[in-house]
């Protein structure tokens, strides 16, 4: 395959090149293109394509100025004529087609004959789409043989060359059947009278293989004719085609012809089919229903509908269900009556989107039943879109009674009817318990602050379990869809200062914990006082669930004091879910409050229960904490699956502090998942020992039209104190752990970030700062510069090594990466000056 | 190319324009069809499930296959690849999951296509095979599951929606992004009006060449059981070369369009579907790109990009890689009332309480599909349209095409979407199509 051109031939060839071409653009063009042309001329495939990227950036320069084209052009032409490499003609030959004119082609059907230039003068040609090409390829064709006839039929069957239909005539009979069904589809893409003709005489000697392709053939060039609009011509194909000694696609292909060629007997053909025994048709006749805008056949043909079996129904209501008509809608309606399940459910789904405000009624009736009925009856009740149909089912809410107006009453819900509201406020005293639900239902979903003075009289008035439940829902959500937080308990305090009766405070107590607003705090914290023990509970609940941690202190002091089992778990339980919502608190805050929790705590589960929220706490000293507890013989599981989860969690920025407690947990658990889990964050902790992780970082900095790299900006000025430094966490690959991604955390090209830590050696004594940057790096120990390299490269460790004396205890590693785009970050970690492990160092953003 | 079936097509589309209108972009709820209420109601018994053939068992292949698999009302019979390997592979995970053993196999799709037994297929091959196979599953009356981008060219895409319509089989593109809630409803909030009317859609796609290695760049053997000839099929002839194949296609033009193409045909249709701009197209593109420098010798799609597409329904698309959209990756819609941000991570809006709008019962509902591989099934059954059909997928492929060849040019570009046709502009006009290579022609 490989063509390398001799060096005095190409020197003939860029001499001709460079005659034949009087000037371009510009002197410094035509040497670039002479340059990238020698280039190509000796190109093979899998060598760089630079060359061609850079001449099809040149040909987009050079596209709005018509002289240089044409001078291109010829360029190209004198190219493929050259002994250049066939790889390096078929790309020029490819550009060439694209914006050469009728001079090339010539070139191109001289390239024909040529087997190693055949594909690519093939392709030009058609690509060019020029009646000069076509005619070319028509003189071609006779002479041609093989692919190159199939090649050559295929661009005169594209572009439509009626001329042609004689030349590609003698191919129908060709012995190849390849060749043979290209001019048949030839023909018929062609699609003319004459191809009609031609495909008509042909059919009657026509081989078995090749009436698929003649088929096809004839029905593109009814189509054809069709949209040329001969349009009985092309009614008289399809109907020919629809016949029964024809395949089942292309009978299928014809009806739709038929009907798009005479509309008008959309309605009888269809039902005709239908009601056919051709069952394979009847698929196409659906189709064609739901394709259908003439109501007055779709009413014709829904008269076929009791005569269809069970799956023709369902299908053609499912056709039915873009046809809004009051008699088709009749016809889905006698559906309903169906002995069939899949047709009744078919029908229910239909009505959801043709119905109108009659079927209504019908739809909430249905609702009522169970299954599949019952959810598309209730999907359609929603679904309905007609004039009067919200006004329907209000109306009909007032007519009905039980069930059937409990599937009305959810209605009005998901279609938030909001108009309906007090007649739903209003029914929520129904004496039907399960439409009173669904009423309260709709009222939480909906109902608004001014209605929620008489739903919270409800709350006082209800005597029932469930029932209440669902008030106190309501009533909630409501509250809590008011803007002014201040106010959205007003409601629900007016009723509840009042209330005597201790079972109903109690139910209030909840609700006003759940709601969170201020003013409820006062009341709540009394009721903590209350004799009675059940609405003691209720208020430690209550505040439990407040929304800030305002509650903390009252909770944690019965924590504390009670020697009541119940409610020294339930308020230590509260109090621990409220400390995380102080953000003021330090890790080791909560930590100290965890610890005494534990102490505290009534007995084992509460401090499995604890352990559990310890876990997820992400501090070294929520870590020991955890670790702790792994030789207690009856938390050890807790505790190890806590102190694994926080480690996992912290072994990033924590690494060395973490040891002694993964020791332990490795040790003690019975768990084989704790285990390999603790060893492989001890096995991440030695690989990150060396790495260093722990990192603050000050920037991103930037300067327009500076050199970024060597630009001194804050952190190596002489204003460096003030600079504001920050935690860097960003090495989410764990593979690559060692990495830190600036660019994950920095968006912006042509940036520079500075980065530092201390590193605290136990004696003064020589190292060597191994360095991996992307891309340039500057590196200052003890802010002395001890390495500077610009460089474009990618992270790797040890790419830079440099030797430095580390003081006794602690040194400030600085680091600054610039990057102009794409990927951005770094890798640092001190070894012994002959690269082995280096003990006793010390990394930590912190030196307290 | 494109002239032959464009005036077929034009009289078939206004057609099924109107039945379209009662579909897509309705008042009200359009149809949805529950994979539970297609008249079986209870287990599907062996003949009533649909008998499917998967052409390219290969990624998306795979991916398709399994999720064909995990139907009870779906059954794989025929499975087709020019790669031995990605046929045992599929073999052995269709009697693994299915307990079926002896899935016939086949090389050559023609002979998977003529089997009697099918009702449908799927196509998971590189793009530059769809047309050829789905115009020839067309003429066997055989539905079709297509992956995306449905078309390579602007030809091919016309050429395979006239098929599919002049057959009347049902067609599924791999668009799924449609059959997710937060796309369906981030676009009905978008029809309905609630960020006004919008004048900018923003498309955010990948930036750079995201290339796995698959054995290098150099040119090597043919793989023993890679038919690599039928790989290539209509593109131009090249030696084999490892990382041509498998999954990089996508970033050479003689195959496939790039990101451009691979998630255009997710998010451009999701700009489409949003802007009910579906039958139809933008009527000048201009931009620029940055492409590869070719050392490698393979890859030549545009590693970073930014086209215009100016619509005659007012609003201005701009197609960008994800550095050079606000956003990053997805489909920000923009309006006078405020912007509108969907991707797969996630909905957002300027104004949050947008999020929480609820479409009414008269407002504009599109068609609902939860399932993509499921809404192929049942539309088969009810002979519906599918929510991502070939005239559609192939007006959203359209704005991708459009973009490369106005990249690819380097300068603006003036298309009539009702002709589909570039407006005085000769050398577009040749980009609308890549000829075949001989014998391969549709």
């Amino acid at each position: 395959m490989k063509h390398r051109v001799s060096v005095s031939l190409f020197t003939i060839l860029i001499v001709s090149i460079t005659l034949s071409v009087h000037a371009l653009a510009q002197p410094s063009d035509q040497s670039i293109l002479t340059t990238l042309l020698k280039q190509i001329a000796s190109y093979h495939y899998g060598e760089s394509r630079k060359p061609m990227i850079d001449l099809d950036e040149f040909i987009r320069k050079i596209s709005n100025l018509p002289e240089e084209r044409q001078k291109i052009i010829n360029q190209f032409q004198e190219f493929l004529r050259s002994d250049a490499t066939v790889d390096g003609k078929q790309f020029i030959c490819s550009r060439l087609a694209l914006f050469g004119s009728d001079t090339s082609v010539p070139l191109f059907v001289s390239m024909l004959t040529n087997d190693l230039t055949t594909d690519m003068a093939l392709s030009a040609l058609e690509t060019m789409q020029s009646a000069k090409a076509d005619e070319a390829l028509l003189q071609a064709l006779p002479s041609s043989s093989g692919r190159v006839t199939i090649g050559i039929l295929s661009a005169l069957s594209n572009h439509r060359v009626r001329k042609a239909i004689p030349s590609i005539r003698p191919f129908l009979q060709h012995q190849d059947q390849s060749i043979a069904a290209a001019a048949i589809s030839a023909i018929g893409h062609i699609g003319t009278l004459v191809s009609l003709e031609l495909l008509k005489e042909f059919s009657q000697n026509v081989k078995p293989e090749m009436r698929e392709h003649l088929f096809d053939a004839m029905l593109i060039t009814a189509g054809h004719l069709m949209n040329e609009r001969m349009k009985e011509l092309s009614h008289s194909i399809y109907t020919e085609l629809s016949s029964g000694e024809h395949p089942l696609p292309i009978r299928s292909a014809a009806l739709r012809g038929m009907i798009l060629t005479d509309p008008g007997i959309a309605s009888s053909l269809i039902s005709a089919t239908l009601k056919g025994k051709e069952s394979g048709l009847h698929s196409a006749a659906v189709q064609l229903v739901r394709e259908l805008t003439d109501i007055g056949q779709i009413r014709e043909i829904a008269k076929t509908f009791p005569d269809l079996p069970a799956a023709g129904q369902v299908q053609l209501l499912t056709a039915f269900s873009h046809h809004r008509d009051a008699e088709v809608v009749k016809t889905v309606v006698g559906a309903l009556g169906s002995k069939q399940a899949e047709v009744r459910t078919a029908a229910l789904r239909t009505l959801g989107s043709n119905g109108d405000a009659s079927v209504v009624p019908l739809l909430a009736a249905a609702a009522t039943a169970k299954g599949f009925e019952q959810k598309e009856a209730r999907i359609s009740l929603v679904q309905l879109n007609a004039p009067g149909v919200e006004e329907a089912i209000v109306r009909e809410m007032t007519r009905t009674t039980g069930a059937v107006k409990g599937e009305l009453v959810k209605a009005v819900g998901e279609r938030k009817i909001i108009s309906a509201l007090p007649l739903v406020l209003q029914s929520a005293r129904d004496n039907s318990m399960p439409v009173r639900i669904e009423c309260i239902k709709v009222l939480r979903s909906l109902a608004t602050a001014d209605q929620l003075p008489p739903i919270v009289e409800l709350l006082v008035l209800s005597n029932n379990e469930r029932e209440e439940q669902e008030l106190q829902n309501a009533i909630i959500a409501i509250a809590k869809r008011i803007a002014n937080p201040a106010v959205r308990d007003a409601a629900v305090l007016a009723e509840y200062l009042p209330l005597k009766k201790e079972v109903k405070r109690a139910s209030f107590i909840k609700v006003l914990g759940k709601i969170g607003a201020p003013a409820s705090l006062a009341p709540l914290r009394s009721a903590l006082e209350e004799k009675n023990f059940l609405l003691r509970l209720a208020a430690i609940r209550a505040l439990s669930e407040w929304p800030t941690a305002a509650a903390f202190a009252d909770l944690w002091k019965i924590a504390t004091a009670t020697k009541e089992p119940t409610a020294k778990t339930l308020s230590l339980r509260g109090a621990v879910a409220l400390i995380g919502l102080d953000a003021n608190r330090t890790g080791d805050e909560l930590t100290k409050i965890y610890r005494e929790a534990m102490a505290i705590a009534p007995n084992k589960e509460e401090q499995k229960y604890l352990l559990s929220l310890i876990g997820q706490a992400q501090s070294v000293a929520a870590f020991q904490l955890a670790s702790s507890y792994v030789k207690d013989t009856n938390l050890k599981s807790e505790a190890a699956v806590a102190a694994v989860a926080i480690g996992e969690a912290i072994a990033g920025t924590a690494s060395s502090d973490l040891k002694a407690g993964l020791t332990q947990v490795i040790a003690s658990s019975a768990s084989d998942s704790v285990k390999n889990r603790a060893k492989k964050i001890f096995k991440n902790i030695e690989r990150l020992e060396d790495h260093i992780t722990d990192w603050e970082y000050a920037g991103p900095y930037s300067k327009k039209d500076a050199s970024l790299f060597k630009e001194p900006f804050a952190p190596e000025g002489p204003d460096a104190a003030a600079v504001v430094w920050k935690l860097f966490k960003s090495m989410t690959d764990s593979s690559r752990l060692w990495r830190l991604e600036f660019d994950k955390v920095f968006k912006e090209d042509n940036q520079v970030v500075y980065i530092r830590t201390n590193v605290w050696s136990p004696m003064e004594q020589p190292a060597r700062l191994e360095l991996g940057s992307d891309e340039g790096v500057k590196a200052w120990l003890n802010s002395a510069m001890v390495h500077e390299k610009e460089a474009s490269r990618t992270v790797s460790p040890g790419d830079d090594i440099v030797m430095v004396t580390l003081k006794q205890g602690w040194n400030v590693l600085m680091m600054k990466i610039n990057n102009g785009g794409g990927s951005w970050g770094a890798c640092a970690r001190f070894r012994l000056p002959d690269g082995k492990k280096l003990d006793g160092l010390r990394i930590s953003i912190n030196t307290n | 190319m494109i002239g032959k079936s464009r005036n077929i097509a034009r009289g078939r589309r206004t057609f099924l324009k109107k039945a379209a209108a009662a579909t897509i972009g309705t008042i009200g709820f359009p149809l949805f069809i529950p994979s539970t209420a297609l008249g079986r109601l209870g287990a599907v018994p062996p003949s009533d499930r649909i008998a499917i053939g998967c052409i390219g068992v290969g990624g998306m292949g795979m991916s398709n296959l399994n999720s064909f698999l995990g139907k009870p009302d779906a059954e794989i019979v025929a499975i087709c690849d020019v790669d031995r390997n990605h046929r045992e592979k599929a073999r052995a995970t269709i009697q693994e999951k299915s307990g079926k053993k002896g899935c016939v196999s086949y090389n050559d799709f023609r002979e998977l296509i003529a089997r009697d037994d099918l009702e449908a297929v799927s196509i998971a091959t590189p793009d530059h095979w769809h047309a050829l196979i789905a115009i020839a599953a067309a003429k066997k009356g055989l539905d079709i599951y297509c992956e995306k981008p449905v078309s390579y060219s602007i030809a091919e895409g016309r050429a395979m929606a006239d098929a599919v319509g002049r057959y009347g089989v049902i067609f599924q593109t791999g668009s799924w992004q449609r059959s997710v809630r937060n796309f369906r409803y981030a676009c009905e909030l978008v029809r309905n009006g609630r960020i006004g009317k919008v004048h900018t859609v923003r498309v955010g796609l990948p930036y750079g060449l995201s290339i796995a290695d698959q054995g290098g760049n150099q040119i090597a053997p043919v793989p023993q059981g890679f038919d690599y000839d039928l790989w290539l099929g209509p593109a131009p002839f090249v030696p084999y070369v490892p990382n041509r194949c498998h999954y990089n296609f996508r970033w050479n033009t003689d195959y496939s369009g790039g990101h451009i193409t691979d998630w255009g045909a997710h998010h451009c249709d999701i700009a489409q579907w949003g802007m009910g701009t579906e039958h139809t197209g933008p009527v000048a593109v201009e931009g620029t790109a940055t492409f590869p420098n070719g050392e490698e010798g393979l890859f030549n799609t545009p590693t970073s990009f930014r086209f215009l597409c100016t619509y005659n329904e007012g609003f201005t698309l701009i197609v960008a890689d994800e550095r050079q959209q606000p956003k990053g990756m997805g489909v920000q819609f923009e309006g006078t009332e405020g912007w509108l941000w969907i991707d797969r991570s996630g909905l957002d809006a300027s104004n949050k309480s947008v999020l929480k709008s609820v479409i009414r019962s008269n407002e504009i509902h599109l068609m609902k599909s939860i399932d993509h591989h499921q809404n192929f099934l049942d539309c088969i059954r009810t002979r519906s349209a599918t929510i991502t059909p070939a005239e559609l997928a192939h007006r959203s492929i359209t704005v991708c095409h459009l973009g490369s060849i106005a990249l690819r040019l380097g300068r603006k570009v003036s298309w009539d979407p009702q002709r589909e046709q570039f407006v005085n502009d000769p050398e577009a006009q040749r980009l609308l199509s890549r000829p075949m290579r001989s014998p391969w022609s549709i």
